[in-house]
């Protein structure tokens, strides 16, 4: 539940938050679906462009395993890189690493060499 | 997936694995379709590599630039061609390090530094699998010479 802002953004109503209907420009609420928390970031896999909803606190690692999922689970030595070709650590978290919205990230393999 | 293989992109696959490989090295190129039409296969692609007789590594900045433009240009990697010294069979590093794991994804390896004819013979092709293993397949079977 939103509290409706005329010309601004709407305010949530948090769960068991409550409204004071005698301030002044509060005039009606509205219900919309609930806005997921973080962001999202574009995963490239073999020229496959996915969108992923990620979080600033979230590990790499659960990255990885959710951007893996989204292409079926390809087996192998994957690993995620922004596009500056840095490899993302997976111990480290989202904010941490720098991945801001709308990113994109390279799932791909850490090295391709054949004999 | 049976692929549609122009014989103009074979015969330039070849250029590529013999002038880089200059008959003691080993070389590698891909094959790449739209997603929007993956069966014709579109254009060869000569990654930048370092490469010995007895193997070769890909460019790693080369693999982060490459990745972005296939995603800018709609293509997918099909098949990745490599050559061998002598025969032509998928060793213990070509299963461990492929560029796509995807299952049905190809590998086909061919001898003597594709010095030879221009085509198949003695070539040889894998398909790996959803376990990441490797499995032999039958050229004819999955690549038409169009």
């Amino acid at each position: 539940m939103f509290l409706d802002v005329p010309g601004g953004a709407d305010l949530l109503i948090p769960d068991g938050g409550a409204l004071d209907l005698n301030q002044p420009g509060v005039e009606r609420v509205i219900l919309a679906p609930k806005p997921k928390p973080g962001f999202e970031v574009i995963v490239i896999y073999n020229g496959q462009p996915k969108p992923l909803q990620v979080t600033p606190q979230e590990l790499i690692q659960a990255v990885l395993e959710a951007a893996r999922a989204a292409f079926g689970h390809p087996p192998g030595d994957l690993a995620l890189f922004n596009e500056a070709g840095a490899q993302l650590d997976p111990g480290q978290t989202v904010e941490a690493t720098g991945v801001r919205p709308h990113n994109r990230l390279l799932l791909r393999p850490r090295v391709v060499q054949g004999g | 997936m049976r692929y549609l293989l122009p014989t103009a992109m074979l015969t330039e696959t070849f250029e590529h694995l013999r002038t880089c490989g200059a008959g003691r090295r080993e070389c590698q190129a891909l094959w790449v379709s739209p997603w929007a039409d993956p069966e014709r296969l579109s254009a060869v692609v000569h990654p930048r590599h370092a490469a010995s007789a007895l193997g070769f590594q890909l460019n790693d900045a080369w693999l982060t630039t490459f990745w972005g433009r296939l995603a800018n240009d709609g293509l997918g990697v099909r098949v990745q061609v490599h050559t061998h010294p002598g025969a032509a069979y998928h060793s213990a590093t070509d299963d461990a390090f492929p560029l796509i794991h995807t299952p049905g994804f190809l590998s086909l390896v061919i001898p003597r530094f594709a010095q030879g004819p221009i085509g198949f013979g003695d070539a040889f092709l894998a398909e790996i699998q959803p376990d990441g293993s490797w499995r032999a397949k039958s050229i004819t079977d999955v690549l038409e010479l169009v």
